[in-house]
């Protein structure tokens, strides 16, 4: 095996696994704090990839996509919260079901106006890196520097800012929160809200190297539940190292095993971790609660 | 009228079946796939609607089923009946394979174990498409005849139509007749509160794994059914969104019912049938209804034509019982003898993270004599009292909060896992004891089955059902916890049971209210009569008159002091009006010990106890 072969997987690893990484936060952080596992995640990453391309075709900038797409899926997202997810909000099942009916909605409206046919939209750093006498784009190293840096900055925004404690503390016990006098209800907005906006994010920036159709949601929201789940659902830091673990694992599954495997053996993992350790990688279990 | 239920549910599938008979053959064909799809989303409905289980993976035992079924005719020349066996007893192992796995993860976990699961096998299937035909499938050359040496061939529309509808509607009659058998209503109760379930001496976890198997085994059943009709199959059965579809279906037409989903699945695949043809992405009308349907009508169509038929013909308000029998009580377990220990612990204590809240409580409860050690403030000493013959022994509990009362019924009851010190119900260790600490040797559910109940501070009852269905699962327990028919004996003696609860616990105007819409003081008198029929014989009552009204304490202490004849009564109680009334000898809580014993007047009276009452 060559070593820059190995290089090149790994790299893609990374980048795979950090875009994975800021869906999966979104799932994870929508998971800590409402109790909610969004099964439409995955539409709102393949949303903000499509109004990307629309978006580019208006203003022509990529820069300026990237701001703007996650705007209006935040606002999308702040819409589900307010008027779908609230009414239903600690019924664990209906949520579950509201959310699988949101991402079917979102799958065929974006069938029904963006056709069924894969775009692309062309990458907005044209550089090629030369690593190790091997082409590797910049595109893809910036990708990983970006996730990184909203990461600590969100981890940062969580421990040391006044909203983060009210995130943190709500996520925690609703009960006393409320009684504290935070909004609950708001902090709830501005946690979905962010989440969206990450998986929009990650859409954005995926959307130049991977085909934009209606189903593209759908295969990484699996790999996002599966970095979850290692990680520990509701645990940032636990989610995004496992991200990472997970993407560079495919990519080092995928220099053995035919693609399939890689996928089988990967979901054969995270079962086993289900079962074993339902409690992720990361997380301390609790001891038990009282009634 | 019980006897026949089963039977009426069944005329409907019936009629359409006659329907389909004359109907023109691609209608008859279409009601025909309309059958099979509604056995998938039944075995849905008896994992999610019943038992609380929503997955995604029971499209892995429809692909099962249809992979099974198909290979076995193509490559080993099977029977139509050996390869629908077969695929039978395939799905049914791997359910019971991985139901063994995947049985103890709840709630959103158990969903995405679920997609995983039924990724996995549809990667592959996807993958071996020389076997599995792939994406685009593979056709299904059937032999001549449906069973050997009669002369029914599946080539021929009819004769298809006939055996694929009879059968399925024969299995759908058995899944209707077990889920009204008291196994499903058990399955209720694991959905509506596990906690409460577990606590009547039932292990949720097994009859998860029922439900699961029997989910399974279905599922897999509708998909051979499916591959027998239509002749063909692809990887796409194994694929999640299937599943996805059976759940619309069970909701739409209202999960948890008996017809739900079969009506579900009919009007689904009617309107799908419609529209397909003028919009081209029905699936967002589809999204759009099940959204409404989970936010405004959460029973679905079924709960749709309820509403409107209690409409028509409102539901008689008068419950009367036929016959007002004495109160005999439900007795599964012995009456002990005189000097045998009822209820005993030898240095009892928790610790939490450092902080005892319970420190070597020790007591012994028997017919003769009531024993207690107590903490006084010049040292410890053993209470003890005989006991009055005509009553068993009680005891009641007061003290401040935090002083570890719930903490010792919680211990009592096998809710925390170690423990100081042991403890022992009706003579059988309940701890095994270790070199720092005692461990749990029993689950709750099987010290409950030892003889011990209890109640909760917050009132842990079955909300969805009525207050009659809530005691018709408690009293099951000691009837049969596995019956899977409804048996004429049983039932009658389960009838008579019922109403003898209902009398004792003044509840009989209420039987067919929904025990989450009574007040506070009957929702505590239901708890109590539940905990009085999973046949227990002491009975640990967690404040029972906090939070009720004026009127109804006095019925709950009534209820107390005629039970403390045939029951070991323990209470918690923050009323001292009450605790006088009861007589009950009475234990002082505070700081996790027991620091005085007596005759309540005595006891409230004495100098140290005041000290540390008012102190607090």
């Amino acid at each position: 095996m060559d070593i820059n072969n190995i290089l090149i997987h790994l790299l893609n690893g990374l980048f795979w696994g950090s875009l994975i990484g800021l869906i999966a936060m979104g799932l994870s952080l929508v998971y800590g704090q409402l109790g909610i596992i969004n099964l439409a995640h995955g539409e709102l990453y393949m949303l903000g990839a499509v109004v990307a391309y629309y978006c580019i075709g208006i203003i022509n900038s990529f820069w300026l996509t990237l701001l703007v797409s996650p705007i209006l899926i935040i606002v999308l997202g702040l819409f589900i919260e307010r008027f779908l997810l609230r009414p239903i909000e600690r019924n664990t099942n209906a949520t579950l079901i509201v959310t699988y009916a949101i991402s079917i909605c979102f799958q065929y409206v974006v069938l029904f106006f963006f056709g069924g046919a894969p775009q692309r939209i062309s990458e907005p750093i044209g550089i090629t890196l030369n690593l190790l006498g091997i082409g590797y784009p910049l595109y893809r190293i910036f990708i990983i520097v970006i996730t990184f840096l909203l990461f600590t900055g969100f981890i940062y925004f969580l421990k040391h800012t006044r909203y983060g404690l009210w995130i943190r503390g709500t996520g925690q016990d609703i009960y006393l929160a409320t009684v504290l006098g935070i909004s609950t209800q708001t902090i709830y907005l501005i946690t979905f809200g962010l989440g969206s906006g990450f998986a929009a994010l990650a859409g954005v920036l995926a959307s130049p190297i991977v085909a934009v159709e209606f189903r593209m949601g759908a295969d990484i929201i699996i790999l996002a539940f599966m970095a979850s789940i290692i990680g520990g659902f509701g645990n940032l830091k636990g989610t995004f190292i496992a991200s990472i673990i997970i993407g560079v694992l495919d990519g080092a599954l995928l220099v053995f095993l035919e693609s399939t495997y890689a996928k089988v053996s990967l979901l054969l993992i995270s079962c086993i971790f289900l079962v074993l350790r339902p409690q992720g990688l990361f997380t301390i279990p609790k001891s038990s609660r009282r009634i | 009228m019980d006897k026949y239920r089963s039977i009426v549910f069944i005329i409907p599938l019936l009629i359409t079946f006659l329907i389909g008979q004359f109907a023109s053959p691609y209608f008859s064909s279409f009601i025909m796939e309309i059958f099979i799809w509604s056995l998938f989303a039944m075995s849905f409905n008896i994992l999610f609607g019943y038992t609380g289980l929503l997955s995604f993976g029971q499209s892995l035992f429809f692909g099962l089923g249809c992979y099974s079924f198909s290979l076995s005719i193509i490559h080993w020349q099977f029977s139509i009946c050996g390869a629908i066996l077969l695929s039978v007893a395939i799905s049914f192992l791997v359910a019971a394979i991985t139901g063994g796995l995947i049985i103890r993860i709840v709630s959103h976990y158990f969903v995405i174990i679920s997609v995983l699961l039924s990724l996995i096998p549809f990667y592959i299937a996807n993958h071996m498409s020389w076997l599995t035909g792939g994406d685009d499938g593979i056709p299904v050359q059937l032999p001549t005849n449906f069973f050997p040496y009669v002369g029914l061939s599946p080539y021929n529309a009819t004769h298809m139509y006939w055996v694929i509808c009879l059968f399925v509607i024969a299995i759908l009659f058995l899944c209707i007749k077990f889920l009204n058998s008291p196994v499903g209503l058990i399955f209720k109760a694991v959905k509506e509160n596990e906690l409460r379930a577990e606590f009547l001496g039932y292990d949720p976890r097994k009859y998860r794994y029922l439900s699961w198997i029997i989910a399974g085994t279905l599922a897999g059943l509708s998909g051979s059914l499916y591959v027998l009709a239509f002749k063909y199959t692809s990887s796409m059965y194994f694929n999640w969104t299937l599943s996805g579809e059976a759940i619309i279906w069970t909701i739409a037409g209202g999960s948890g019912t008996l017809l739900g989903p079969i009506l579900g699945t009919a009007s689904l695949l009617l309107i799908k049938d419609d529209l397909s043809t003028y919009v081209a992405s029905y699936p967002i009308l589809i999204g759009i209804l099940l959204i409404l349907i989970i936010r405004f009508k959460p029973s679905g169509l079924v709960g749709i034509i309820n509403s409107i038929y209690n409409r028509i013909h409102p539901t008689l308000k008068n419950v009367s019982i036929s016959k007002h029998s004495e109160t005999t009580l439900l007795s599964f377990i012995k009456i002990p003898q005189n000097q045998n220990s009822i209820l005993s612990t030898q240095n009892l204590g928790i610790t939490f993270d450092g902080i005892q809240a319970l420190k070597n409580i020790s007591l012994n409860l028997s017919m003769g004599e009531i024993k207690i050690r107590i903490n006084m403030p010049n040292g410890k000493e053993w209470f003890t009292s005989l006991n009055n013959q005509n009553c068993f022994p009680c005891l009641s509990f007061v003290g401040p909060n935090g002083a570890g009362k719930t903490t010792l019924f919680n211990l009592l009851s096998g809710v925390h896992n170690t423990a100081n010190g042991c403890a022992q119900i009706f003579e059988k260790d309940i701890f095994s004891k270790g070199k720092f600490l005692s461990k749990l040797k029993l689950s709750k559910y099987s010290i409950t089955c030892l003889g011990l109940s209890r109640t909760f501070q917050q009132s842990q009852l079955f909300p969805g059902l009525t207050v009659e269905e809530n005691f018709q699962i408690a009293v099951q327990f000691r009837i049969n916890p596995w019956a899977m028919t409804t048996k004429t004996k049983q039932i009658k003696y389960r009838k008579n049971a019922v109403e003898n609860l209902l009398l004792l616990t003044n509840l009989i105007e209420e039987q067919k209210k929904i025990a989450k819409e009574l007040s506070y003081g009957r929702q505590k008198m239901l708890e109590i009569g539940l905990a009085i029929a999973s046949g227990g014989r002491i009975l640990l009552l967690d404040e029972p008159t906090a939070g009720v009204s004026p009127i109804e304490i006095i019925l709950i202490t009534d209820l107390i002091l005629k039970l403390a004849k045939n029951y070991t009564v323990l209470v918690i109680e923050h009323d001292l009006e009450v605790v006088k009334k009861l007589r009950f000898t009475t234990c002082i809580m505070a700081d996790g010990e027991i620091i005085a014993a007596g005759v309540p007047e005595q006891v409230l009276d004495l100098a140290h106890v005041k000290q540390r009452f008012y102190a607090s």
